[in-house]
């Protein structure tokens, strides 16, 4: 497929890699001349340089032939202009990175419907961010979680140790809680596996295990020490993520947090006031200071710092570390400091721009899938997909549809239940099958559950 | 009629005498308001009732003008969600201060209506005084800030609740239930009323305000509203404080708080300190006092039971170890309501009221300004016993 990306910022420039190490071919269209040609080298895709919302630019990135057009420059309205123009020119596919507070999808404000602007989808990394950010505080033992089905299903990625239940059989024999499966083992040695009924978990292991939400959630089993309790949240920074991520929290149904917010600016902080509801504000003294509040440290089980400055986050960080708090997300902006904060004492860090990239590169693929996720090291993907009615397992049992091996269909939902499939076990259309796969099968894929386009 | 003949002189001399004792206060490290009450009480024997009535119409002005300032803070749906952590620890609130308070008397001999006199009198803490010290320490927009004010807004509601319960008690033996339920619907009324002219009303009038913000009229507006609002609370036989503070909080939703508030803001400072003053010369006292025994145990468990719901309420309003604690050492000091029910009593019964309410006032007012102080050494005790503790464990 012929994709287009307006914007060689770190989204960019990271999605065009990522597309072109998938063998797509990839146009990226960037305005600053010197930034173009670093592109041109760092990448090895095609840059043009030029405008992204001028038309005459997108022609001679050969737009009319483009499959998906993905606009991510830092400014909004290029990209709206960018997906206008990309949809006049017949485009099936426009995705924009739109930043605002109000969320984008929400036409009232703008004046004009995403169908007007020309967009299909629309990416806001800091509601991406915050998202991320939330899972991470849902499920703070895990290090990995993924939602499937409108956030019925999720998976999570947990280290296995010494004495678990898990490690005592083999995974046929092993007596699971009902409702969730063991969907792949990433061995100690850095193997991955797609588990059969007689592979073994073993102690250094780190296993995906998929299941209702209600389920994973109460898995004592699942962990290596006492469940990580997260009441109290503690967010330094209240930026468009903070914010976000506050009024996230706040309406989480799942579990009930006491959060709080450290701002440092006190106009800022106002704002913010009349914004949350439930959330506390702790408005600074406008310095950065204003962010390092040991006391707050001491009371909060969760510090999340995605303040803007790398710097700040990662101090903050090391100090909360110090005082105690469970779990540790920061926000880390600049990928140079990624060194850094391996080294301390972040248990995640976020990068607006990876996550940005990897929720458009789900759109790269077909239409029937409704999510992708790659997982760490892009060791399998995880995805939703919907099986058309021209599948050809359609209508098969599984043990007979012939899926190929490094393919696991863990759960199915028809009709809003959710399935833990077996071979006996008669595929229908409208399903939604939750597929573990290695990535080098997902060719393969698209012939067996027929979402090739 | 001569203090109205000779307006201005008395008056320049009051504010003379308040700028001085203001200006010394400073000088002394001594919360102002602690002077001027001080001072109210040295002078209470030269204020006549004419004059009495003067200063407190005065104090008045100031009073409502504190509260409203102090709503302008609170958007709309802050205090909605405030609301909805606060009213435990209000109840809680209710039964310590008020409700063990009464029973001690009880126990102690007093009669059942005095008993709950006094429980009426140890209930709240002084809003008025509270609000000043928040100003004054600079630790208004502080979680544990909101925490106070939020219970302060509780007791707000409840306390002309409980005047009007002992005030039929006292006068008639009796309370009615449906005088009680009347009472609940007015304060319905009045928050309901609120909301529906703060959303429909002055959150469209944002434009307005931020236009004509700098102008002279405005001060008339803002002194209008809150003045209308107060005077209808009042008119329901409700807080005048809680109309003032609702008052403010419509005028929030205009998001134009910081400069309706710069228009108001000279004139709390003039009027304020008459509210102190008039608080110290309004309390009774004699040359004996009834059970002292009991007096001292009453202030004792007055401090005791609002540190408890200070510790325990803050944190369950979500406030760090340190700022529940900080808390719990600055809602000690008791005020107005206070001395509006100790009115009721007859005449040995207030002057044990006036010194309950003297002492917790003086002795709160100096917790207050020592609470950070306070809550970071217990902490810092607590955290090296931890410490100890897990050394010796591991």
């Amino acid at each position: 497929m012929q994709i287009v990306i307006v914007g060689g910022g770190e989204t960019g420039a990271e999605l065009a890699l990522r597309l072109a190490a998938k063998s797509q071919s990839v146009v990226l269209i960037e305005k600053d001349p010197q930034r173009a040609t670093e592109l041109q080298e760092q990448t090895g895709v095609l840059v043009i340089n030029g405008d992204g919302a001028n038309a005459q630019t997108l022609e001679k990135a050969k737009i009319r032939s483009a499959g998906l057009l993905i606009a991510v420059t830092d400014i909004n309205e290029v990209n709206i202009i960018a997906c206008m123009v990309g949809k006049n020119k017949q485009v099936p596919r426009t995705v924009a990175r739109i930043r605002t507070l109000e969320d984008p999808a929400n036409t009232e404000s703008r004046g004009l419907s995403l169908e007007q602007m020309g967009i299909d989808v629309v990416i806001n990394p800091e509601r991406a961010v915050a998202h991320e950010i939330l899972k991470m505080i849902l499920f703070p033992d895990a290090e990995e979680v993924e939602y499937f089905a409108g956030n019925r299903v999720v998976m999570v990625r947990v280290p296995v140790s010494t004495g678990s239940e898990l490690t005592s059989q083999t995974l046929r024999a092993l007596r699971l809680e009902k409702g969730s499966i063991v969907m792949g083992i990433k061995r100690a040695n850095g193997d991955f596996v797609i588990p059969g009924g007689n592979d073994r978990v073993q102690a250094g292991d780190r296993v995906y295990v998929i299941g209702n939400v209600d389920v994973i959630r109460g898995a004592q089993w699942l962990l290596p020490k006492e469940a990580t309790q997260i009441r109290r949240v503690l967010i330094l920074g209240g930026g468009v993520i903070g914010r976000y991520l506050a009024s996230l929290v706040e309406s989480s149904r799942e579990q009930p947090f006491r959060t709080k917010i450290i701002e440092k600016d006190p106009e800022a902080s106002e704002a913010l006031n009349r914004a949350l509801s439930k959330t506390i504000v702790l408005p600074g003294d406008a310095s950065d200071r204003s962010y390092f509040n040991a006391e707050e440290f001491a009371d909060a089980d969760a510090v999340v710092a995605v303040t803007g400055d790398d710097r700040t986050n990662i101090v903050a960080s090391v100090m909360a570390e110090k005082m105690g708090a469970k779990k540790i997300i920061a926000r880390v902006n600049d990928m140079g400091y990624a060194p850094v904060y391996s080294a301390s004492a972040v248990d995640s860090a976020v990068n607006p721009h990876l996550i940005t990239a990897s929720q458009i590169l789900r759109l790269t693929r077909s239409e029937d899938l409704v999510s992708l996720s790659l997982l760490k090291n892009e060791d399998a993907e995880a995805m939703e997909l919907v099986l058309p009615p021209s599948a050809k397992v359609v209508g098969k049992k599984l043990a007979d549809a012939g899926l190929p091996k490094g393919v696991l269909i863990g759960m199915i939902v028809r009709d809003g239940e959710t399935t833990i499939p077996h071979g006996d076990t008669v595929l229908k259309a409208g399903d939604h099958l939750i597929v573990f796969a290695l990535p080098k099968l997902s060719s393969r894929l698209d012939r067996v559950f027929g979402t090739a386009s | 009629m001569e203090y109205l003949e000779n307006l201005f002189l008395f008056g320049g001399i009051i504010l003379m005498a308040f700028f001085l004792i203001g200006h010394l206060s400073q000088r002394l490290r001594v919360p102002s308001l602690l002077m001027y009450m001080v001072l109210g009480v040295a002078l209470g024997w030269m204020v006549t009732e004419t004059a009495q009535t003067a200063l407190g119409q005065v104090a008045d002005l100031g009073i409502v003008l504190l509260f409203f300032l102090l709503g302008l803070q609170f958007p709309l749906n802050r205090l909605v969600s405030i609301s909805r952590k606060i009213w435990k620890v209000g109840f809680a609130d209710i039964a310590l201060s008020f409700g063990v308070t009464a029973i001690l008397a009880y126990l102690f001999g007093f009669d059942s209506l005095s008993a709950l006199i006094v429980g009426g009198v140890a209930y709240a803490s002084s809003s008025s005084i509270t609000v000043r010290m928040l100003e004054e320490t600079g630790r208004t927009s502080t979680p544990e800030g909101e925490f106070k004010l939020a219970l302060l807004i509780f007791e707000d509601i409840a306390a002309p609740v409980m005047v009007s319960v002992l005030l039929g008690l006292s006068i008639e033996g009796t309370v009615t239930l449906s005088t009680l339920g009347l009472l609940f619907l007015k304060v319905v009324l009045m928050t309901g009323l609120t909301l529906v002219i703060a959303f429909y009303g002055f959150r469209r009038l944002d434009l307005f305000v931020k236009r004509y913000s700098t102008r002279d009229f405005m001060p008339l507006l803002t002194a209008a509203i809150a003045f209308i609002w107060a005077g209808f609370a009042v008119y329901l036989g409700l807080s005048k404080l809680l109309g003032a503070f609702l008052a403010g909080v419509m005028l929030a939703e205009t998001g134009a708080s910081r400069e309706l508030g710069r228009t108001m803001v000279h004139a709390k400072d003039l009027t304020l300190p008459f509210f102190f003053f008039t608080f110290g010369s309004s309390l009774t006292f004699g040359a004996t006092i009834l059970a002292p025994a009991l007096l001292i145990v009453l202030i004792l468990w007055g401090v005791v039971a609002k540190v408890i719901v200070g510790l325990w309420g803050g944190r369950s309003y979500g406030l760090s170890h340190e700022g529940s604690l900080r808390a719990a050492f600055s809602l000690v000091q008791r005020g107005e309501f206070s001395v509006v029910i100790a009115a009721m009593a007859e005449t040995a019964l207030r002057v044990f009221s006036g010194v309950y309410i003297l002492v917790t006032a003086t002795f709160g007012v100096v917790m207050f300004r020592n609470a950070p102080r306070i809550a970071d050494a217990i902490s810092r005790v607590l955290a090296r016993r931890r410490h100890a503790r897990s050394a010796n464990g591991g």
